[in-house]
């Protein structure tokens, strides 16, 4: 019985990423994350990713606090601010949020204050849709190593 | 007072082949310093360098790295970051050159309008963010070659 939850949530698992991967929300470099978790870090991943979402959400309140401004024309800020993400994201895998990313740097590096605007609102649902399946892939995680009697502090 | 000049005993001789032994298969090892201010990007890149077979080390930013080889340490390869803090990565890039330093640098970007001014400042390589197994491997190999 144990041996069947297990095998069922990694089940889970593999769908998830399978979909991930072909809806274009991650790519290779989310597997070169997931090489990195051995036993010496075994909550490597975990642990990287959170550390992406606690920088991105200062970036994008950052971002979202220059550009409501209506006096506002520091771009280079944005560009700035952009180009972290960019990094970040590439890093983590995060090939959608990277790439609309770099759309909105396009909008900054015209001073388009609207295409900003617009580029802001698409990189924030990009960021909430991978933050809630990264949440919902660990939470089968840890679901499928407590069913394995494996315990690590998450 | 007790004399300190005495023969090895044959524990000691055997501590010490290890310890030479250790010390070579360090030496093999690149050291690499990882010049970024961004939390996430040195967990991942350190990550990649030591699961690579290198030993990684961190500069918060240029000056930081600048700073370091001024007090004589030494580092096989640099992986530089441009935009940071007190220093970015190209002007920080130039300095060590300046300083005659013969590292190979390789700039890390998330912009492609920072390749050339990495390159101008002398950087060896400069490569589109993310660091990966693939690339790390690669410039490990050409410092060997070279």
């Amino acid at each position: 019985m144990l041996g069947l939850g297990v095998d069922r949530l990694q089940a889970d698992i593999n769908r998830l990423l399978t979909s991930l991967f072909h809806q274009g929300v991650l790519d290779e470099q989310f597997l070169q994350l997931q090489q990195l978790q051995d036993d010496t870090s075994p909550t490597f991943v975990y642990d990287v990713i959170n550390i992406y979402f606690d920088e991105s959400e200062k970036l994008l309140r950052n971002l979202r606090l220059l550009l409501v401004d209506r006096e506002f024309s520091d771009y280079k800020k944005i560009g700035l601010h952009l180009n972290q993400l960019v990094g970040s994201s590439s890093s983590i895998g995060a090939r959608r949020v990277r790439n609309v990313c770099v759309a909105f740097r396009s909008a900054s590096e015209l001073n388009n204050r609207p295409g900003c605007l617009r580029g802001l609102e698409v990189v924030e649902h990009e960021y909430h849709y991978l933050k809630n399946m990264m949440h919902e892939l660990f939470q089968l995680e840890q679901q499928r190593l407590l069913a394995a009697g494996v315990r690590y502090p998450m | 007072m007790f004399c300190c000049f005495r023969s090895k005993t044959e524990e000691e001789e055997s501590t010490d082949d290890l310890g030479k032994n250790m010390t070579l298969e360090y030496k093999k090892k690149f050291l690499v310093l990882v010049v970024d201010d961004d939390p996430h990007c040195q967990t991942v890149h350190l990550a990649i360098i030591g699961a690579a077979g290198g030993f990684g080390y961190l500069a918060e930013n240029g000056e930081e790295a600048v700073n370091r080889y001024r007090d004589g340490e030494y580092f096989n390869l640099i992986i530089m970051d441009n935009e940071m803090p007190l220093m970015d990565g190209v002007t920080a890039t130039k300095m060590l050159r300046d300083m005659e330093v013969t590292s190979v640098i390789v700039g890390m970007t998330s912009h492609e309008d920072e390749y050339d001014a990495f390159m101008e400042a002398g950087a060896d390589h400069c490569l589109e963010k993310p660091l990966t197994f693939g690339k790390i491997d690669s410039i490990f190999d050409q410092i060997k070659n070279a």
